[in-house]
């Protein structure tokens, strides 16, 4: 053990294994078992045993690749200007990263040589990546002129500015900072002019506000002075502006108002954070809503559209075609369950009513559709008067809210959508009837689809929708009753010029009667058009002139305006139609008054230029008034437009029949 | 390819901005002296600030670390280079301490040349002189980061560079102040930092990695001042509670909860005996395993003094918490009632719960945490307050005491309340007490922090005035 060491250690060939090997085998029991070799050989004679071991060290890791070498690399920064050299450590080879080498000046090397105690680092020094973060504050520059003429100010020495202008570039424009450092002293006047006898001016105590003011005054203005307004760039034209448009008062007034906010109670704090949440649970449910109503009104939208594609689903599309479904259905369960039970004696109807009365039961859970499903209920109620006593009576204000009336007539059986009656109401019988129904509606302001279309909106709208139809119809038969009127004069004057004998001075006079009248009749139009809503007006105008149009194309019988019968029928047909239009109009809401308004005013031109026939309207109109009071009874005031109205229609009737009469005479 | 294994290749610099170039940071406390590399998580080299004197025939000889320090050698006296303040007040003790602290672990003397290493010199006066004068400078190849406090101004600051390039020889020199390397150690580079240490309690608001001079407020009611509230606590409990420091006791055997000790004494020769100081700094060890294991803040509602809703004393509901045991190096032992846990800490947010006698006078209100904060927050503009209460960095070893910073937030959060207080601070220990360590750590390995360093030329051009000028 001792000898291999010492010779591995003088580095001497190992010489000895070879006599050592025949003393290693020892003679056996030569000693007293127990004792270590060791001391055993010292005891006899020999060499030391020596395991013959041969020096080995752990093999080397056989890696994949060869290791490369890393070296301490000394760099410099060529965002410092005295050349220091710092080291890092890089692998050999490697290009420094971002690649930018900058060459180092002898000098800097020779500057950092004495850091560089081996003297063995390379002349050229890669320089650092980070360089180009040094960002500076661009210093606004000026010269004593340009100070004293352009940049002096009251309450700032130059000193003081220029003070204020190095610990800006210094701290690159962190007010914070600079004004928790900001500590002018004023440097004390030389003292060799002893006669000024000025005392050394106290440091002003500044804010961060007086000299952000001052700094942007002195670098908006050093900007122009460097580079005029007409030459500036987009960018910093901008920061020009917002330099100038600096305003410190403004500036303290916020920092008030911020002070405030950051020294408020815990109190106003919690009702602030209440009223948030609040708002934010408000306007969350509102999105909400209006996403469920959107959904409700696209599948409303699309069941009438698919009604064409499919013809299975077309009898199901009436209240009466899904009540008998509904019925279908229910007979079928219930005939199966009652088969099931071996109780067969229940008829089909009772069925039918009890499953009536589930399906009313349910409705009257939720928010009702229509009136008709509550009504429907208390129909099944009626008919099992048991669950009656079992279900708490409804209040006033809850029937109301579930939609549950109670009619005195007869209903027709069945389920009913309040859509339905929506877009039932606003179809009338002809194309151009419902456009026209349309147009008086947008006139309104009243959206084709209600927004919220309750029993008692509906309800509204459907007297709304009949005022209109009642209106629309009565304008058409006064036109068409004036256009008669009209043919009927210049028959009229033709008759009696010819009974004159072919006077063509006379007949020429005459038509120019007949041009005067026309014309004031234009002329009243006119006025009213400026007293009224004038383009309103214009819109019903025009309505006429194509209602004329259309309505001679339509009927053909009117479309012979000699013929006595036919006038007379027409006649008829006016006062009759006027009547329904009376009794309509009477039930007409308030937010019809601008129409009726419109209406009126016309009518009321119609009757000025009818002058002549006053008395007869008189008359007859008293007639028609006590009809019209019958038939529009319950109503529970009758509006000034449906007087204006009555008196019209009935003006037209007689002014007709006075025509038709001065006829019948000639 | 050789590019398999992920250990040899250098961490990509774009990733985390680093860039080492192996500096060193020394960060100076008035418990431990915290140095190591750059870049690492941890300080290679924590050395107590303490230093021990003893005097031999060639003059008083200085012993520093652990080591040394808590030996009773004879006549061994004990002090502090650091000041109550913070600061540095020793500077000669302070360049020797730290220059222990460096070469001892981080860095040793490289050996030069044989010819110029001095070791085949000739014994004699003037070849020594000589070979001091030609001796390798122990740091030059290190740039070093040293940390001072908020507060630290005027000539203190210049020392650190003057002994950094003058006698180690560095390449490059730069202080940061702690509060800065604090709220950097906590990712952040606007934060008010609460720096609970042994001598001082500081508050530091930080502002885009600059402090705030006008907001720096500091009073002594930190950790030193808790181990005077326990001596006066166990002086001031009947029967006295003893204070036997641990190198005294000769043998001990147990005793029963309240009874006297059963321990003999280590008795020392006369003349070699160790100085009072060292004995003092032997309790202080006692005390401070005694403020780690029973000492806990009282964690409120409310301060310990005051009420509850119920109308009862907070000080009743103390009553029924949980005791702890603590055992004396003596043997003496006793289970110390939850209301002497809470009240040695409750002084440092509730002035009136002190506990003071003829020489520890009790502390102001304008001393506690809260109006140390409350005082700072004042000096700053109020744009940022709230920014600075978003982000409460609290750092040093006292603030370890248990239920500390879930007490300061409570207070905070009551002089506050129209504000978002967040605390940060780290869980581990380590971080918190090394915390403006890891932040020069993390500073000084940045690799845009390369054009930052004041280099010697700079410092040979323009003195050690420069520190003025360049680290704010």
């Amino acid at each position: 053990m001792m000898g291999s060491d010492a010779r591995d250690v003088m580095g001497l060939p190992s010489a000895a294994p070879k006599p050592a090997t025949p003393k290693v085998q020892k003679p056996k029991g030569r000693g007293p078992t127990g004792m270590i070799r060791e001391v055993l050989d010292l005891k006899y004679e020999g060499a030391p045993p020596i395991s013959i071991v041969a020096p080995k060290f752990k093999e080397k890791p056989k890696l994949p690749f060869k290791p490369r070498q890393w070296e301490e690399t000394p760099f410099a920064n060529s965002a410092r200007k005295d050349g220091l050299i710092l080291r890092h450590w890089r692998r050999k080879g490697d290009i420094v990263n971002g690649g930018a080498a900058m060459p180092v000046t002898p000098a800097d090397s020779n500057a950092a040589s004495e850091m560089e105690t081996d003297d063995k680092a390379p002349p050229a020094v890669p320089d650092a990546y980070w360089a180009k973060y040094n960002v500076k504050v661009q210093r606004p520059q000026y010269t004593d002129e340009q100070y004293e003429t352009h940049l002096k100010s009251e309450g700032w020495s130059k000193e003081e500015t220029d003070y204020l202008v190095d610990l800006a570039t210094e701290f690159d424009l962190r007010w914070i900072i600079i004004i928790d450092r900001y500590s002018y002293t004023p440097t004390s006047p030389p003292q060799t002019s002893s006669d000024t006898t000025s005392p050394n001016p106290l440091p002003k105590p500044r804010t961060q506000e007086d000299i952000k003011t001052r700094y942007y005054e002195i670098a908006a203005k050093t900007m122009v002075l460097h580079n005029p307004l007409s030459s500036m760039s987009a960018a910093e034209f901008s920061a020009y502006e917002k330099m100038t448009k600096y305003d410190g008062t403004q500036e303290t007034k916020r920092k008030k108002y911020a002070e405030l906010l950051f020294s408020r109670p815990k109190e106003e704090k919690e009702e602030e954070e209440y009223y948030l949440r609040e708002l934010s649970r408000i306007v969350t449910n509102q999105e909400k809503l209006s996403q469920d109503r959107k959904a409700l009104y696209d599948r409303l939208d699309a069941a009438p559209s698919s009604t064409r594609d499919s013809y299975s689903s077309t009898m199901y599309q009436s209240s009466q075609g899904l009540t008998q479904l509904m019925q279908n259905f229910f007979t079928q369960n219930k005939n199966k369950e009652l088969e099931r039970k071996g109780e067969k004696r229940r008829s089909l109807l009772e069925a039918g009513v009890a499953s009536n009365n589930q399906y009313g039961a349910d409705r009257s859970q939720r928010h009702s559709l229509s009136g008709v499903g509550g009504s429907n209920n208390r129909l099944s109620t009626s008919a099992d008067p048991h669950s009656t006593s079992a279900r708490r009576p409804l209040t006033q204000h809850e029937e109301r809210k579930y939609g549950v009336s109670h009619p005195a007539e007869r209903l027709t059986g069945g389920i009913q959508f309040r859509h339905e009656r929506i877009t039932k109401a606003g179809q009338a019988k002809s194309g151009v009837q419902t456009s026209r129904i349309g147009a008086a509606l947008t006139e309104l302001k009243i959206p084709p689809r209600l927004m919220m279309p309750t029993a008692r909106v509906v309800t509204e709208y459907e007297r709304l929708i009949e005022g209109i139809k009642g209106l629309l119809e009565v304008r058409k038969i006064s036109e068409k009753v004036d256009g008669e009127i009209r043919v009927l004069q210049t028959q009229k004057e033709q008759m009696e010029a010819r009974e004159r004998g072919e006077d063509i001075k006379e007949e020429e006079g005459t038509g120019q009667d007949v041009q005067n009248q026309e014309d004031d009749e234009d002329d009243g139009a006119k006025t009213q058009n400026e007293n009224e809503e004038s383009k309103v007006e214009d819109d019903n105008e025009d309505d006429n002139d194509d209602e004329n149009e259309d309505e001679e194309e339509k009927d053909e019988e009117k479309d012979d305006s000699d013929d006595e019968a036919n006038q007379d029928n027409s006649d008829n047909n006016a006062s009759e139609d006027d009547a329904e239009g009376e009794v309509d109009e009477s039930a007409v809401a308030a937010e019809m008054q601008d129409l009726q308004e419109d209406e009126e005013g016309e009518a009321q031109e119609q009757e000025d230029g009818d002058g002549e026939n006053v008395d007869m309207e008189d008359e007859d109109g008293e007639g028609e008034n006590d009809d019209d009071e019958a038939s529009s009874r319950g109503s529970a005031a009758p509006t000034a437009r449906s007087e204006g109205l009555r008196k019209r229609s009935a003006s037209v009737v007689s002014h007709v029949s006075n025509r038709s009469s001065k006829r019948q005479k000639k | 390819m050789a590019t398999g294994q992920a250990s040899t290749k250098p961490p990509d610099a774009n990733e985390y901005g680093g860039d080492e170039i192996s500096a060193l940071v020394l960060d100076p406390g008035y418990t431990t002296t915290r140095a190591g590399f750059a870049g690492e998580d941890v300080p290679k080299s924590v050395v107590p600030s303490h230093y021990g004197i003893m005097p031999t025939d060639s003059g008083p000889k200085q012993l520093f670390g652990d080591n040394s320090i808590h030996t009773p050698l004879p006549r061994i006296s004990i002090s502090n280079y650091m000041s109550r303040e913070g600061t540095v007040e020793d500077w000669d003790t302070a360049a020797n301490l730290w220059e222990y602290a460096i070469t001892s672990r981080l860095t040793n003397a490289k050996p030069g040349p044989l010819a110029t290493n001095g070791l085949n010199d000739v014994e004699s006066q003037e070849m020594e002189m000589e070979g001091v004068e030609t001796q390798e400078k122990s740091l030059r190849d290190n740039p070093l980061l040293m940390t001072e406090t908020g507060w630290n101004a005027g000539k203190d600051r210049e020392r650190g560079i003057e002994i950094a390039m003058e006698n180690w020889g560095c390449p490059a020199y730069w202080l940061a102040r702690n509060g800065v390397l604090a709220s950097f150690a906590s990712g952040k580079s606007s934060a008010l930092v609460v720096d609970m240490g042994a001598s001082t309690i500081s508050i530091t608001p930080v502002h885009d990695g600059l402090i705030l001079k006008k907001g720096v407020t500091r009073s002594p009611l930190a950790g030193n001042f808790v181990s005077q509230q326990l001596r006066l606590m166990f002086s001031q409990s009947q029967p006295p509670i003893p204070l036997t420091p641990h190198y005294l006791i000769a043998s001990k055997t147990a005793v029963d909860a309240g009874t006297p000790s059963q321990a003999t004494l280590r008795t020392f020769a006369p003349n070699t005996e160790p100085d009072p100081s060292f004995r003092h700094f032997q309790e202080e060890r006692v005390l401070t395993e005694f403020k780690e294991s029973v000492v806990t803040v009282w964690p409120g509602p409310g301060r310990l003094s005051g009420h509850n809703q119920q109308g009862g004393t907070n000080m009743d509901i103390a009553r029924q918490h949980p005791g702890k045991p603590f055992e004396m190096p003596d043997g003496w032992n006793q289970m110390f009632p939850a209301l002497d846990r809470y009240r040695p800490v409750e002084a440092l947010f509730d002035p009136k719960m002190a506990l003071s006698d003829a020489s520890n006078p009790p502390p102001h209100q304008s001393q506690v945490v809260g109006t140390l904060i409350q005082t700072s927050l004042a000096q700053v503009e109020v744009d940022i307050r709230p920014q600075l209460l978003s982000a409460v960095v609290v750092t040093g070893g006292s603030s370890l005491y248990q239920g500390f910073t879930d007490r300061l937030s409570q207070e905070l959060q009551i002089m506050y309340p129209g504000t978002r207080v967040r605390i940060s601070a780290p869980g581990n220990p380590v971080e918190r007490k090394f915390g403006s360590w890891i932040g020069g750590s993390i500073l000084a390995s940045l690799g845009t922090f390369h054009q930052m360093w004041i280099s010697k030329k700079e410092y040979e051009e323009q003195g050690a005035g420069i520190i003025e000028k360049r680290c704010k």
